[in-house]
C-alpha cells in the first residue's frame, strides 16, 4: 500500500518541473512572508513607537505600559505562534508519513478531542488537577485518546487505514461525550470552552519557555526518525528486509507527533489546519523528500499561523478573534483544494486498501444481537423517565399513555436519523469507495 | 394579589430570581444548580422541581405537573415548539436587547410578568425597593463620582471576562456614578473576552471582580506571574476589590445586591484619584 501511498506525494507537484520547485507554491510562501512582515510591523508600531523598540526589547522600563506590552505580550505571543506552528506543522508530517494521508494532522487521531475531554472532565470532577495549568491535563488526555487508538490498531501492526479509523471512531465518540457535558454543564464549562477557540495572547514569557523545550526536542526526534521513515516510503516487505521493525517505527512517530501536538493545545488551545496547511505549502513549494517536508512543512505552518494571529490582531484588535478560529475558517476550503490536486494526481481509487472486514463473525448472527439490543433500548427509552417522585418505570398502560406522546417522536426521531445517516453513509462508502467516508 | 397564585414553571434563571423577587415560587424550575451557582438570592426553596438543562428541559415531567403558565427565554419558546402543547407560554428576553438600558428590560420584564401572574403589587414594589437601594448606593459612593472602572470576572487561562455597559452589573455601576472603564466592543449581553494587556490604558481605573472561591484563587495564581499585571494601575495603587459573586446579567434582585456590596466594597479605596 505504500508503493501506491507515494503517488499523493507526487500529485501537490502536478504541473511542476519534474525535481524543480513549484513556482505557485514560492510565490505564495514569498507573499505570507511579506504579509507576516508587514502585518507585525504594523502591529507592534501601534502598540510602541519605533523609537522605543530596542528599549523595549532589551530592557522594558517597568514603569512604561507600552514597553511592557511589547515585552510581554507582542513578543511572547509571536514566539508562542511561531513555536505552535513549528510543532503542529512537525506533528501534521510526521503523521502523514506513518498514516500515509496527506489528509492526516493531529486532529485525526483524536488528540484534540482527547485533550478536550480531558480537561472538560478535570474542570468538572477534579479541578485540582488544573493547579499546573491546562498543559499537563491535555497532554494526558491527548495521549490516552491515541493510546486507545494505537490499542485498537495494534493488531495490524498499525496499518495506516486502521489507525486512521480507529481515530476517527474515538475522536467522535470522545466530541459527543464533549457535547453531552456541554449540555449539562454550559456554565462550569464555558471558559473551557472559550479558550479552547485557540487564543494566542501571552502576558508572560511562561508559556513559550514551557513550549520552547518541548518543540525543540520534538524537532529532535523527528531528525532522528526522518531516516528510517524515509525507508518506509519504499515498501513495507522492501524495509521489513533490511531489518527495520516497522511497528516501532511508527509507534514512536506517533507518541512524538502526540505529545508534541498535545502540548500545543494544552498550551493555547485547539488550532486545526495548520498541522495540514504548513506541510501542504510545502509540498506545492517543491519539498518532496521527507527530510525537507519535515523542515519547510514545520516552518510554512509556523509562517502561516503567526501570518492568522497577525492578521487577526490587525483587524480585531488584541483579543477580538481567536487565531483558532480563523485557521478553521481558512483550512476548510484548503482541504477542499487538496482533496481535488489528491483526485487529480490519479492515486484514486485505491485498490490496494484492505477495508477491515467483520467477515469472520457470521452476518446473520451479529445482526441477530443488534436487532435484540436495538429492542431492548427502545423499551428503555419509552418506560423509564423521570416523574415529579423521582425515576419511574411506566409500564402499566394508563402509565405509559401518559408519557407516550413526549416520549414515542423522541425514539422515533433518533430511529429516522440513524437510519438516515447508515444510508448515507453506506452510499458515500460505495460512491467513494472510502470506508471512511461518512457525512 | 389573588387567595390563590398560579402554577408556574421557569425556564431560566432571570425568569426565576424575577418570580421569587416578587413573592410567587415557581413549582419548576429549569437548570436548578446553575441558578445556585449563579444568582443563590433570593433563595430558590427545596421543593422547587429542576427540570433539567435550559436547552433540554425535560418535557413530561413538566406537562405531567400540569402547569399554569411556561416563563421562557424567546429563543426557547422559538425552539422548543412542544412547550406550548404544556401550558400558557410567557415568552421574554433574557438581555436588554432593544431596551433603552439593562435596568429598563428588567423593569419592564418584573412589572409584565408581575401582572401576568397577579402579583403586580410586589411588581411595582420591587422595582421601587431597586430604585432606592441604587440611590442609597450612589450617596454612599458619592466621593467616587465618575471614577473609571472595571468590572470583570478573572478567568483560569490568565484573560478576563469583561461586563459592559449592556449588563446589569455595567448599568447599576453606571447609575451608581462609576464611569465602565471597558471601551472594546461587547456582546448583546454587555460581555467582552479581553487579554489583561488592554487594561493597562486608564491610570485612575479601579477593578471591581467577582469571587469565585478557589477557582479566582487559580486565577490569580497565573496572573501573579506576568509582569503586566503586577504593573497595571490598579494593581500597583491597590484598587482591586473582590466581593461575593454577583450574576453579571441577574435581575432586580441581583442589581440591588450588586449595589450595597459596591457600595461596601469601594468604602476602603481611597478616592484621591476621584478628586483629581
Amino acid at each position: 500500500m505504500n508503493g501506491d501511498g507515494t503517488a499523493w506525494r507526487g500529485a501537490g507537484l502536478k504541473g511542476a518541473a519534474p525535481g524543480g520547485a513549484n513556482r505557485v507554491g514560492l510565490c505564495l510562501m514569498g507573499l505570507a512572508i511579506l504579509a507576516t512582515a508587514f502585518l507585525a510591523y504594523a502591529n507592534l508600531k501601534a502598540a510602541l513607537p519605533t523609537a522605543e523598540w530596542w528599549a523595549a526589547l532589551v530592557h522594558p522600563d517597568l514603569a512604561s505600559m507600552p514597553q511592557l506590552i511589547a515585552h510581554y505580550a507582542f513578543l511572547p505571543r509571536l514566539t508562542v505562534g511561531l513555536l505552535c506552528g513549528v510543532g503542529l506543522g512537525l506533528a501534521g508530517v510526521l503523521f502523514q508519513q506513518v498514516l500515509d494521508n496527506p489528509l492526516a494532522e493531529p486532529g485525526t487521531l483524536g488528540v484534540f478531542a482527547g485533550a478536550k475531554l480531558a480537561l472538560a472532565l478535570a474542570t468538572l470532577w477534579a479541578p485540582a488537577l488544573l493547579a499546573l495549568g491546562y498543559e499537563p491535563v491535555a497532554i494526558a488526555g491527548g495521549s490516552a485518546c491515541v493510546g486507545l487508538v494505537l490499542l485498537l490498531a495494534r493488531r495490524t501492526g498499525f496499518a495506516p487505514l486502521a489507525v486512521i479509523l480507529s481515530g476517527l471512531v474515538i475522536a467522535l465518540c470522545f466530541e459527543a461525550i464533549n457535547k453531552m457535558l456541554v449540555i449539562a454543564y454550559f456554565e462550569d464549562l464555558n471558559d473551557l470552552f472559550t479558550w479552547q477557540a485557540g487564543w494566542l495572547n501571552q502576558n508572560s514569557w511562561v508559556t513559550a519557555m514551557t513550549l520552547a523545550p518541548q518543540v525543540a526536542l520534538a524537532a529532535l526526534a523527528a531528525a532522528v526518525l526522518a531516516r528510517p521513515l524515509a525507508l518506509l516510503d519504499l515498501d513495507e516487505a522492501g524495509a521489513r528486509s533490511v531489518g527495520l521493525p516497522i511497528a516501532t517505527i511508527r509507534f514512536v512517530t506517533l507518541v512524538v507527533g502526540v505529545l508534541v501536538s498535545a502540548s500545543v493545545v494544552g498550551a493555547v488551545g485547539v488550532i486545526g489546519f495548520i498541522g495540514l496547511a504548513g506541510p501542504a505549502l510545502a509540498r506545492a513549494s517543491g519539498a518532496r523528500r521527507l527530510r525537507d517536508r519535515l523542515l519547510w512543512g514545520s516552518l510554512a505552518s509556523a509562517l502561516l499561523l503567526t501570518l492568522a494571529d497577525q492578521a487577526a490582531q490587525r483587524l480585531a484588535g488584541r483579543s477580538g478573534i481567536p487565531v483558532g478560529a480563523v485557521t478553521a475558517l481558512l483550512g476548510a476550503p484548503l482541504l477542499i483544494w487538496l482533496i481535488v490536486r489528491l483526485r487529480a494526481g490519479g492515486s484514486e481509487p485505491r485498490p490496494s486498501l484492505p477495508i477491515p472486514a467483520t467477515r469472520r463473525v457470521r452476518p446473520g448472527a451479529a445482526f441477530a444481537w443488534l436487532l435484540l439490543l436495538l429492542v431492548v433500548a427502545v423499551a428503555i427509552a419509552l418506560s423509564l423517565g423521570r416523574l415529579p417522585d423521582g425515576w419511574h418505570w411506566s409500564l402499566s398502560g394508563a402509565d405509559l399513555g401518559a408519557v407516550l406522546p413526549w416520549r414515542a417522536p423522541r425514539v422515533l426521531a433518533a430511529l429516522g436519523a440513524g437510519c438516515m445517516l447508515g444510508c448515507a453513509g453506506a452510499l458515500l462508502q460505495r460512491l467513494t469507495g472510502n470506508p471512511i467516508a461518512s457525512p | 394579589m389573588r387567595a390563590e397564585s398560579p402554577r408556574v414553571v421557569t425556564l431560566d434563571g432571570l425568569f426565576t430570581e424575577t418570580l421569587l423577587g416578587i413573592g410567587l415560587v415557581p413549582i419548576a424550575a429549569a437548570n436548578r444548580p446553575l441558578y445556585e451557582r449563579l444568582t443563590a438570592q433570593p433563595v430558590l426553596p427545596p421543593e422547587v422541581v429542576d427540570l433539567g438543562p435550559l436547552q433540554e428541559p425535560n418535557l413530561e415531567l413538566m406537562s405531567l405537573m400540569s402547569p399554569d403558565l411556561l416563563v421562557a427565554a424567546i429563543w426557547q419558546a422559538q425552539t422548543q415548539a412542544a412547550l406550548a402543547r404544556i401550558a400558557a407560554i410567557a415568552a421574554f428576553p433574557t438581555t436588554a436587547g432593544n431596551a433603552p438600558t439593562p435596568l429598563d428590560h428588567l423593569d419592564t420584564l418584573t412589572r409584565t410578568l408581575g401582572r401576568r401572574v397577579g402579583h403586580g403589587a410586589q411588581a411595582e414594589a420591587r422595582i421601587a425597593g431597586t430604585g432606592a437601594a441604587l440611590a442609597q448606593a450612589r450617596a454612599t459612593l458619592a466621593g467616587h463620582l465618575g471614577r473609571p472602572a472595571y468590572i470583570c470576572r478573572l478567568r483560569e487561562d490568565g484573560r478576563v471576562a469583561m461586563f459592559g455597559a449592556r449588563c446589569t452589573v455595567g448599568d447599576v455601576a453606571a447609575r451608581l456614578g462609576l464611569v465602565n472603564a471597558w471601551s472594546g466592543g461587547q456582546t448583546g449581553s454587555g460581555t467582552a473576552f479581553a487579554g489583561i494587556e488592554d487594561l493597562g490604558t486608564n491610570p485612575d481605573a479601579i477593578l471591581i471582580h467577582f469571587d469565585r472561591g478557589r477557582e479566582t484563587v487559580r486565577a490569580l495564581a497565573r496572573l501573579e506571574t506576568s509582569p503586566i499585571w503586577r504593573a497595571l494601575p490598579f494593581m500597583r495603587f491597590r484598587r482591586m476589590v473582590a466581593m461575593p459573586v454577583v450574576h453579571p446579567n441577574g435581575g432586580l434582585p441581583s442589581a440591588a445586591r450588586f449595589a450595597r456590596q459596591l457600595a461596601t466594597a469601594l468604602q476602603g479605596i481611597d478616592t484621591e484619584a476621584a478628586r483629581r
